[in-house]
């Protein structure tokens, strides 16, 4: 309906869904000035395009990769301010460079010696879980670690896909193979470019937040909304199709994390058992609930490769009505059977094929109030 | 196409022995009659001044051989650098150019040889230059890199070695030539460059346009192997007219603006409309993508999206009421709006009433 907003695009990650289909939820279910949350924000699509839509919006997500560049989204510094620290930081790198040690032969492979001196400084220097202008600073790095530098001049990296970091063994040998060498990136100049191609549509009128923390943590992050949200609209994991530690390994080092992937660093990502799975999605819709006001929606887009529509809205339906019962009595109403439609394909089919993957996903809505019996 | 290692020496020349390309890859828009032509076009677009200044300060280093026809001393890697020493090593050359150097400049930076490798023929040079341009300083835009590739084809190469050597896999490759093959039958049937209705030439439009089933039909381009490159000349001569019309709705041709605007969502909207009959009958009698489109367009997708954007704009208008100044006339207006707004939401629930018997009626 609009042009996409900068920010959107600020760091991809492909299981992000489309800002239009928040919008769609936003202006279906809710009037300006109401309370949207996502308790699996990710990239806050579903925060940032509430905000540009006049509502004030919060999320959680238990991953730093999410929450730094959600987080950005939703509480944007001004240019001004981004500009300032940039430069700061760049005069600090100049007067005073660190001896580099790149963590291991890979980041040797992926980063040319003088880019990887001003990434590790950057890495070490930005206070991005306590300072905003950091955590957008963060976020724009995130954007830009990776990703494929032969066709753009911002991307830091050697060549890599964007939306994921491929593992370090098989990243050397690829690179390897076709004699690829990662290009020079003056970084502080890459971030002042970016941040002003963000900037060139007007950040959103209204503030609204993100935390970092299990989407089961939802209410007991956020006291002070409790009982005001209007609309939620999410997607949690699907069932066993990635493992986000993995896809995210090298901007999770960047955040603080380990120079290597880690596998399964955090189970609820891929979840590979059904009935665990429904398990976990009614602790978190429990963890949910106590924000909701009275009469609230729940939008769910869902997906899975093992599992049937039938099974998803079963499924789904089960689990927040086991969640709202101990919310007395709160009842859960489908507001539709279900919408269908095809994933895109992804990128990531092409670097990691025996992915499994879910071909489609579907979108459920409910309606959460109390009956007037009860 | 030869196996064999194609480099036949690797020796040093002295630049003035040198030549540039007249054909030179990388510029596939253009043509030129003289060396002097080419100067003019790298110092326009490719930022020349910014090498010169590099060899004044670091002076030349000669890393890398410039690779030169062995007949005629021609280069076919390395124009930007030859055409760097030229202007380093003439004075009258710079006074022609209005160039002013920052120093003069010294023997470091004109060295009397430099180092090259000799090749029998282009294409024999070709795996460097295809290599050399997946990560390098002047890349390639998309007509160039189809330009190289088709012509890399037709000398016999296969679709996965060219592939390789230019960093893209198959599927990019074959879409890119196909464009270029497409392109270059419309030249030859008489579609202008010159005359276009766009500032520039948006070649993904073309290839992209050339992958989709609904456009090949149009054209009608076999889909019997969607694994293989079209041929040369690939549109049958009775779709001619198709191809002329194809050509100006995607970049305008004389006095037919292009209906085209964008890859997103015009071009997907033309690629829908070549769908139906009906509608490709109608976008070639109006021209208007819009109307044509209308044909195709999902209609109750279309009353969702009109819907949504019914409510945005109304919330827009709601936060500018503060500047309501209390005109009688706008009053009116929002007497009509509500009034609109109430038939709407009427039309709607007897539509879902309607619906809801009709289910009703059938579970008994």
């Amino acid at each position: 309906m609009s042009n996409r907003h900068p920010f959107h695009s600020l760091c991809p990650y492909f299981a992000m869904f489309p800002e239009e289909f928040v919008e769609h939820q936003v202006l279906t279910y809710t009037t300006p000035g109401d309370v949207v949350f996502d308790p699996f924000c990710g990239r806050g699509t579903t925060v940032f395009e509430s905000l540009l839509h006049g509502r004030p919006s919060y999320g959680v997500d238990i991953n730093p990769v999410a929450a730094c560049i959600a987080g950005a989204k939703a509480e944007a510094p001004s240019l001004q301010s981004i500009f300032r620290r940039i430069n700061e930081l760049e005069e600090s790198f100049t007067s005073d460079p660190i001896l580099s040690v790149a963590p291991s032969p890979f980041f040797e492979a992926c980063y040319e010696r003088n880019t990887l001196a001003e990434i590790l400084f950057l890495r070490e220097h930005l206070q991005w879980r306590h300072d905003q202008v950091d955590r957008f600073i963060a976020a724009l790095t995130l954007g830009v670690l990776h990703g494929e530098s032969h066709r753009s001049d911002y991307c830091l990296s050697n060549r890599m896909p964007r939306t994921i970091s491929t593992k370090p063994d098989y990243s050397i040998r690829w690179w390897a193979e076709r004699g690829l060498q990662p290009p020079r990136r003056r970084v502080f100049d890459v971030l002042r470019n970016t941040a002003t191609f963000r900037f060139r549509a007007p950040s959103a009128e209204i503030r609204g937040m993100v935390r970092q923390a299990d989407a089961r943590d939802s209410a007991a992050s956020f006291p002070e909304i409790c009982g005001k949200v209007r609309l939620v609209v999410t997607s949690p994991p699907y069932l066993d199709t990635t493992d986000y530690a993995e896809d995210q390994w090298l901007r999770l080092w960047f955040l603080g994390g380990a120079p290597f992937p880690e596998l399964r660093k955090n189970p609820d990502d891929r979840h590979t058992r059904i009935d665990r799975y429904w398990q976990f999605l009614c602790e978190a819709w429990a963890g949910v609930i106590p924000l909701l006001s009275d009469h609230a929606v729940i939008v769910v887009r869902i997906g899975g490769a093992k599992l049937t529509k039938d099974d998803l809205f079963r499924g789904v339906t089960q689990s927040l009505r086991d969640a709202a019962e101990s919310d007395h009595g709160r009842s859960v109403q489908p507001v539709h059977e279900g919408v269908t439609s095809s994933i895109r394909p992804r990128e990531v089919r092409a670097f990691r094929p025996a992915t499994s993957r879910a071909n489609v996903e579907h979108d459920f809505a409910y309606e959460l109030s109390y009956c007037p019996a009860a | 196409m030869s196996q064999s290692n194609p480099i036949i020496s690797d020796e040093f020349e002295a630049p003035d022995n040198l030549r540039l390309d007249l054909q030179n890859p990388r510029i596939p828009d253009e043509s030129f009659e003289s060396e002097e032509e080419v100067l003019e076009y790298l110092l326009d677009h490719a930022d020349i001044q910014e090498l010169i200044q590099s060899i004044l300060t670091s002076g030349w280093l000669d890393y890398e051989p410039l690779i030169v026809l062995e007949q005629d001393n021609v280069v076919l890697e390395g124009n930007r650098r030859l055409a760097a020493l030229r202007i380093l090593a003439d004075e009258a050359t710079r006074e022609r150019f209005g160039i002013e150097l920052p120093e003069e400049p010294g023997p470091k930076s004109q060295p009397q040889m430099v180092r090259v490798r000799r090749v029998n023929s282009r294409s024999d040079a070709r795996d460097f230059i295809g290599f050399k341009h997946i990560n390098g300083p002047f890349k390639w835009d998309a007509l160039a890199k189809a330009k190289y590739a088709a012509e890399w084809l037709s000398d016999g190469a296969t679709i996965d070695h060219v592939s390789r050597r230019l960093g893209d896999n198959h599927n990019t490759i074959r879409r890119l030539v196909n464009g270029w093959n497409v392109l270059q039958q419309a030249l030859a049937e008489g579609f202008n460059r010159e005359d276009t209705t766009k500032k520039s030439f948006p070649f993904s439009h073309l290839y992209t346009a050339v992958a989709r089933p609904n456009v090949r039909s149009y054209l009608g381009l076999s889909d019997d192997n969607l694994s293989e490159v079209l041929p040369v000349q690939p549109v049958p001569t009775e779709r001619s007219d198709e191809l002329r019309q194809l050509m100006s709705w995607l970049y305008g041709q004389r006095n037919e603006p292009a209906v085209v605007a964008s890859q997103n969502p015009d071009l997907n909207r033309l690629v829908e409309v070549l769908g139906n009959d009906n509608a490709t009958t109608m976008l070639e009698a109006t021209r208007d993508l819009h109307i044509a489109y209308d044909q195709v367009e999902d209609k109750s997708l279309q009353f969702s999206r009109s819907l949504m954007l019914t409510i945005k704009q109304a919330e827009d208008t709601l936060r500018l009421v503060g500047n309501f100044d209390g005109r009688p006339d706008l009053m009116t207006a929002g007497d009509n709006l509500r009034r609109t707004v109430q038939s709407l939401h009427g039309a709607m629930k007897t539509t879902t009433e309607r619906l809801e018997q009709g289910e009703d009626d059938n579970a008994n």
